[in-house]
Formats: C-alpha cells, sequence, structure tokens
C-alpha cells in the first residue's frame, strides 16, 4: 500500500512562475515525485519575485518559490541546447506525466511537440498550460496572471457592488487566477492518468488559460449566451450584499430564507421585524434592504467582528468576518486543522507553510520537503536515473547544459 | 480504450447549490456517471436561483442548475427517513465515489460517516465538502460563498491597488469562491480514486472550504505566518498594475522586462517623455510608475481595446483586454477552441454552454446529456439498478421518500 495516493506516479516539469509550478505541486504534496527542470544559472523566475524572507532578495529565499516547489526535486538543464534536449527525452522516458508551459511555438522550436514524445513513451501524458490554448488564432500570445485574469472576462464584473461602479476593473488579490489555472491543469493531468492506468495510452492535455478563468465565471458567461445581456457590476438592490464595517474590521453576513431572517432579527436586536408582515418573506425583504442595511451597519460598528461571527453561529447563522493574514495565522480553527506546517530550508531555514486543503484519511501528506535549491539533485537524477558519471557530470556543467 | 478519460467511475453526489455540484461537474464531463441525489419536489437549491431563461423563474429553466449539473443523472431520495437512508446505502454499495457537502453533526445524526459507509463498501472513496472541514471548532458553522471568500482572507486584499482606500472590503464576481472549492474537491477526489484503483483501499476525504481559499491567497498568509506582517491593498508605485482605460472598454498591459519596455516604447512611437534614463532599469521604471502610467494612460485612450490586444501580442508584449461576458462569447479564439457547445435540454431548449478549459488528445470531454429534470431517472436507477418493482415505485413516491 502506497504512503501517499499518488506515490507511485513520476512527474517531469519544465515550468516558470506560478500555473505550471502550482500545477505540479499540488500533485507532489499528494506523494506524485516531482522532478522540476529549471535553467541553469538562473533557474525559475519566481526565485527573483517577492516577498523575500526578511526584505532581503535571494534566489534560494523567495517565499513564492518556496510555496510552489514543496516536496519537489530540482535539476538544472538547459533545454535550448541539443544536448539538453536529448537528455530531457531520456528523462521523459522514465516518467509518466510530463507538465510544460511554453507558447507552442517554443514547443515544437525545441522539438518537444506531443506527436514527438509520444514516439519515445506511449505512455506519456503531456499537460501544456498556456495563456490561450494550443490551437485558435492566440495561441501563441503571451499573458501573465494580471493579463490572464482580465481576458477571462472576471475582472470586469469588479469591484462587485462597487460604491463606485465607474471606477476601472480590478482583479483578486494575490495569483488566484494563476492558482486556479494550476488547479485545474491538476485535474485534467489526473484525469488522464487515470485513463493512462486503464487503457495504458497516455496523451496530450491542452489547458488553456483563459478558459479555466471562464470556467469559473460560466454564469455570466452562460447568461449572455442566454439572453444578450452583459452583467454589469453595478449597484443592485440587495440585502447585506457587502460586508458591515465592526469595531475591528468587516464582517460579512448572511440571511437568506424565512428562519435565517427571524433569527437574524432577533439576534440584531429587532424582535419586530421578526414578525412585521411587511418583511415576511425574501421578495418583501429586498424590496426594503435600504432600511435594512442601513440598520445593520450602525448596529455593526458597535461590535466586534470574531464576537460577531462566534455569536452568529451559535444561532446557526452564516457568516464569517473578513478575515486578515494576522486572523488567518492566529485562527484556532487553522491550528485545530494543522494547516500550516513548519518546514526546513538549508537557507530560508524553519518557516511556516500553508499546508493543503484535504485531509486525505488514509494516504494524507505529512512529510513535507522543502523547495529544492537550484541543481539540487542533479547528481541524483543525472547519475542515479540516467547513469551519468560524475566527470561527465562536471563537463555538462562547465558546458552550462545543466 | 474508453471513450473518456475517467468513464469507469460511478459517483453518487448527494450536495447542494455550487461547490459539490461543481466538483461532481467536472468530473461528469471527464466521463464518470454521476447520480445526483436531490431531496423530492424541493430539488437542489440552484434550482431555485437565476439567472432562469428569459428572467422567467422555473426550477428546470436556472441558468446556475442547467451549468453545474450537465452529463448527471438525477433521482430524488429524503434521506431523513429511514427507508431514504437504506435506499441511499444501496447505491453507495454500487458505487466509487459518494461526493457530499453536508455538517458533520448531520451525517452523524444520520448515520452516514465513513466509518459506516466503509464497512458496507470498503472500496469507497468519500469526498466531504464543508465550510471548515471535518475537524475543528468550527466544523459544523455554517458559511456560503459570500462568508467563506472573506473567511479566507481573500475579500480582505480587495479592490487591492484601490484608489480609495477606505472602501470596504469586496469579492470577485460570480461564485468563484465555490468553483475553486469544487475544483480542488475534484482533485483530491480523482487522486484517492487512482490510489484506490492500485490498493483496492478507499478512504474519506475531508476538504475544507476556507483551506481552499488560503491555499489560492498564499504569499500574504505566508508572510504573517512569518515575518508577522499584514499585507494590505495600499497602492504602491509600480508601473500599470490596473487596466488602462480604451475608447471602448480596458485593457491590461504588461511590460516587466527591459526588452518588453523597449519593444513597448517602439509600438507608443518612442515618445519624448519615455526617454528617460530612470526608466530603462527594471527597478525604477516600477518606484517611477506613478510618473510614467499617466503617459500611457493617454496614450492608450483613443484605441479600441481589441486592436490594441493584437497590436500589441504582434510585437511580443503581454496584454489582455478586460473582456466582457459578450466579448468572450463573440471571441474568434473561443470560437476556434469550440469552447461553447449547444445543447437541447427539455424545458430550457437549446443553449449555449461554457465546457471544459482542457482539451484531451485522446478522451474528449463531451456535454452528452443537459442537466437532469428533477428525479428524471428515477425509474432506471430505482428499477433497473437497485431492482425494484414499479409498484414499489409509486409507493415510494406516495410516502414521499423518492
Amino acid at each position: 500500500m502506497p504512503e501517499q495516493a499518488l506515490s507511485h506516479l513520476k512527474v517531469l516539469e519544465l515550468c516558470n512562475l506560478v500555473s505550471g509550478s502550482y500545477c505540479t505541486k499540488l500533485l507532489a504534496d499528494l506523494g506524485a515525485e516531482v522532478i522540476k527542470v529549471e535553467p541553469p544559472g538562473i533557474g525559475d523566475g519566481s526565485r527573483r519575485r517577492g516577498p523575500f524572507l526578511n526584505d532581503i532578495p535571494h534566489t534560494e529565499r523567495s517565499g513564492l518559490f518556496l510555496y510552489l516547489n514543496t516536496n519537489k526535486l530540482g535539476i538544472t538543464l538547459d533545454v535550448k541546447t541539443r544536448t539538453g534536449q536529448s537528455i530531457l527525452k531520456e528523462l521523459i522516458k522514465q516518467t509518466d506525466i510530463f507538465v510544460e508551459d511554453n507558447l507552442p511555438e517554443t514547443t515544437a522550436e525545441l522539438g518537444l511537440t506531443y506527436a514527438e514524445l509520444k514516439k519515445i513513451n506511449p505512455h506519456l501524458v503531456m499537460t501544456s498550460i498556456t495563456p490561450f490554448g494550443q490551437i485558435g488564432p492566440y495561441r501563441n500570445y503571451k499573458a501573465f496572471e494580471l493579463n490572464s485574469v482580465h481576458a477571462g472576462g472576471e475582472g470586469y464584473m469588479m469591484p462587485i457592488e462597487s460604491t463606485f461602479p465607474t471606477r476601472e476593473p480590478v482583479k483578486g488579490g494575490g495569483l488566484v487566477g494563476d492558482c486556479m489555472c494550476g488547479l485545474s491543469a491538476s485535474l485534467a493531468t489526473l484525469a488522464a492518468s487515470y485513463d493512462m492506468k486503464a487503457t495504458g495510452m497516455g496523451q496530450h492535455v491542452d489547458v488553456s488559460k483563459q478558459d479555466v478563468l471562464m470556467t469559473m465565471v460560466g454564469l455570466e458567461v452562460a447568461m449572455f449566451t442566454y439572453s444578450g445581456t452583459v452583467r454589469t457590476r453595478h449597484k443592485r438592490k440587495a440585502m447585506l450584499a457587502a460586508p458591515k464595517e465592526c469595531q475591528d474590521g468587516y464582517i460579512m453576513m448572511s440571511a437568506f430564507g424565512d428562519r435565517d431572517w427571524q433569527v437574524f432579527a432577533r439576534f440584531i436586536g429587532k424582535d419586530s421585524w421578526a414578525e412585521e408582515e411587511r418583511l415576511n418573506t425574501s421578495m418583501k425583504r429586498w424590496e426594503n434592504s435600504d432600511e435594512i442595511d442601513q440598520y445593520v451597519e450602525t448596529w455593526a460598528k458597535k461590535h466586534k467582528k470574531d464576537d460577531l461571527f462566534q455569536q452568529l453561529q451559535a444561532n446557526a447563522l452564516a457568516g464569517a468576518p473578513v478575515n486578515t493574514s494576522e486572523d488567518l495565522v492566529k485562527s484556532p480553527q487553522l491550528e485545530s486543522r494543522g494547516f500550516f506546517v513548519e518546514i526546513d530550508h538549508p537557507k530560508a531555514g524553519k518557516l511556516n507553510y500553508p499546508s493543503v486543503s484535504y485531509n486525505l484519511s488514509r494516504t494524507t501528506c505529512n512529510t513535507w520537503r522543502a523547495a529544492p535549491l537550484l541543481g539540487q539533485h542533479n547528481e541524483f537524477v543525472y547519475c542515479g536515473r540516467l547513469g551519468y558519471d560524475k566527470q561527465a557530470l562536471v563537463k555538462m556543467s562547465e558546458a552550462g547544459v545543466i | 480504450m474508453s471513450e473518456q478519460a475517467l468513464s469507469h467511475l460511478k459517483v453518487i453526489e448527494l450536495c447542494n447549490f455550487v461547490c459539490g455540484p461543481y466538483c461532481t461537474k467536472l468530473l461528469a464531463d471527464l466521463g464518470t456517471e454521476v447520480i445526483k441525489i436531490e431531496p423530492p419536489a424541493m430539488g437542489d437549491e440552484a434550482r431555485r436561483r437565476g439567472p432562469f431563461l428569459n428572467d422567467t423563474p422555473d426550477p428546470e429553466t436556472s441558468g446556475l442548475f442547467l451549468y453545474l449539473n450537465t452529463n448527471k443523472l438525477s433521482i430524488t431520495l429524503d434521506i431523513k427517513t429511514t427507508t431514504g437512508r437504506n435506499i441511499l446505502k444501496e447505491l453507495i454499495k454500487q458505487s466509487d465515489i459518494l461526493v457530499e457537502d453536508n455538517p458533520p453533526e448531520l451525517m452523524q445524526k444520520l448515520g452516514l460517516t465513513y466509518a459506516e459507509l466503509k464497512k458496507i463498501n470498503p472500496r469507497l472513496v468519500m469526498t466531504s465538502i464543508t465550510p471548515f472541514g471535518q475537524t475543528g471548532p468550527y466544523r459544523d458553522y455554517k458559511a456560503s460563498e459570500m462568508n467563506l471568500y472573506h473567511a479566507g482572507g481573500e475579500g480582505y486584499l480587495l479592490p487591492t491597488q484601490s484608489p480609495d482606500l477606505s472602501h470596504e472590503p469586496v469579492k470577485s464576481g460570480g461564485l468563484v469562491g465555490d468553483c475553486v472549492c469544487g475544483l480542488s474537491a475534484a482533485i483530491a477526489t480523482l487522486s484517492a480514486a487512482y490510489c484506490m484503483g492500485e490498493t483496492g483501499v478507499g478512504q474519506h476525504i475531508d476538504v475544507s472550504r476556507q483551506d481552499v481559499l488560503m491555499t489560492m491567497v498564499l504569499l500574504e498568509i505566508a508572510m504573517f505566518a512569518n515575518m508577522g506582517l499584514v499585507r494590505s491593498r495600499l497602492h504602491r508605485p509600480l508601473l500599470m498594475p490596473i487596466p488602462m482605460e480604451c475608447q471602448d472598454g480596458y485593457i491590461m498591459i504588461s511590460a516587466l522586462t527591459d526588452r518588453e519596455w523597449q519593444d513597448l516604447k517602439k509600438v507608443m512611437g518612442n515618445p519624448a517623455w519615455a526617454a528617460d534614463e530612470r526608466f530603462n532599469v527594471w527597478i525604477t521604471r516600477h518606484t517611477n510608475g506613478d510618473e510614467i502610467n499617466p503617459h500611457i494612460r493617454a496614450w492608450v485612450k483613443p484605441h479600441k481595446k481589441a486592436e490594441l490586444f493584437r497590436k500589441l501580442q504582434e510585437n511580443a508584449l503581454v496584454a489582455s483586454p478586460v473582456n466582457t461576458s459578450e466579448d468572450l462569447v463573440k471571441s474568434p479564439q473561443m470560437e476556434s477552441r469550440g469552447f461553447f457547445v449547444d445543447v437541447e435540454h427539455p424545458k430550457a431548449g437549446k443553449l449555449k454552454y461554457p465546457t471544459v478549459p482542457y482539451r484531451f488528445s485522446h478522451t474528449p470531454s463531451r456535454i452528452e446529456r443537459p442537466a437532469p429534470l428533477l428525479g428524471q431517472d428515477n425509474d432506471i436507477i430505482y428499477c433497473e439498478r437497485l431492482g425494484y418493482s414499479k409498484e414499489e415505485i409509486t409507493k415510494l413516491k406516495e410516502t414521499g421518500v423518492i
């Protein structure tokens, strides 16, 4: 019995920055062996992005890189050289999954198309993650997370319910857009691996980042196709649509349905509202939402967000505080779930890392390996896996191939 | 060879609204058989949420329900009755995966815990998706997408780079928060199914929606955990951090590298202001972002967003228009990828549906059937699968069990 769900899968990663690295991180955190291939000397672009530990830039201490590359092995290889390409192919022969994020024209130039690779490994699942997919007029167009989010139609809706509906579109914080692309790619890769096990045949998985973001806002997109209306972010009449300010932050409260409304009205000290006929259906409450929201706004300011959260939940009402990162790190819920894990790293030292959002009862991830140093596993992979001797390794390193 | 990647898997869905149904939709669109269990008469909550076809509320024409339940079978069953639970257990004996989203205390009360279910089907992969997970002080707390989005810490950063910092936190448009949770649950489920295929033993997966959202905002949270910093959405001086207004909408342009900055200058016609030497270097280009941005904004303004998008991409610059749903539905890229497909539904008629964000070279994902009518497949499942007679079905209907 394997120790982790995906312990038997071998993955080769040729990706940069967030989406692809997050895709293989998810597989690595579930037990797959992931070999990350980085360009010699410079490594992955995320090594040069912050936040850096103690704000001191260092390629081995970027928070972004450290987070996205847990549980992976790292080797260096220049795939732009002929030697590099043939070594990569040797590795591909020994792998189940190849995840890459190069533009289709680059992949073709490097001779690393699926058509080529399946000749040397018919079992191979190859996953390509690109801004606009492998086909279509935009297939070689470039985009970063900032661009992709807006290409997917997500940014247009933001800030939704805004008091300034005229302000320019914004996007979600962090790198959520890229993470979603990584997640989708990971799901598709797993499905293809499952099929490979059943049939013995690999295949090519073409992930378009724009498509990923569109399936997430599916509703607005589908709505347009139905009726020809473009949904806007203008403020619409709605009860409790936005977070309410408290003494020490914000709380997002909900009271859907008649039961919740009655409990909520009493909770906010408006017992009469619970009985009043003019508010006894969701339609009528919607009509009077300005009055309700105005009262709730004044009322909420007298309370602390966590007190309100606990009291709402004690009344079986849905609600959550608008958490800052500090709130989350100190949350008793997350502590109880063991969400943060401490991982030691030779350069960055012991740090707390967010772990995974799912616990598997039998095969959960309990051993964490820090992100690899640049080329840390060159010897292990080149000598151990491919049979090169140490002298060859020195030569390749001198020639800049690894 | 199986026709679709996951054709051999059988899934039971006991979920409501967005998150769980999106998880099983992803599996269904990859070929699994998904039997959706809905409460008799009422059905899934999503049936009562808009947008409705032609704005006429009807539980069979909710855009949300139609989108989230493609490729599934629907049966009705009241699991709060003893008969209902026995029937559910018979179905569970025949399936590989159970996805459910009930509060842990309810599952306990109904005798449907993993500990019970694995006795009748040791191969079962059971995935539980709840707001705060199966453990910890908040395990039975309630929260909807709006609440959880803020619980996950994401909303606090929004609107990021805001000109109005006193604005209350907002969340992303659509139901992105729930979709991301469904996606994460699908990955965990598939990895456990893969492992079950190898070992013959199932397991329980505990997905916390708060944790999912936290793994997405990653950096901000890790920064506090390790350096005590709470990142805010304050305005920082950056080059083009937000979309810029065009004649007919917005465009998001990026020019991160020095090469890209030079190319952007060229596309702008090498204006005099851009010759400033400080702008040649990445770091001072950003720290002087506030000085540069108005110039670029003025240049962007008279352009049309689609034209500018193509022009920039042709010059190997990174950019994307801020797309509305109309732009996406009419996009030549989407058309070329066949992202939208027409699906015929007995009540909603023929509609365009968004498909999946990945293309498989051998085992294409397909929408073979629209969302099921409430209880549409009762006869097939109860009579053919479980061997009930027509008379027994009538009785179950009369007593409200199905």
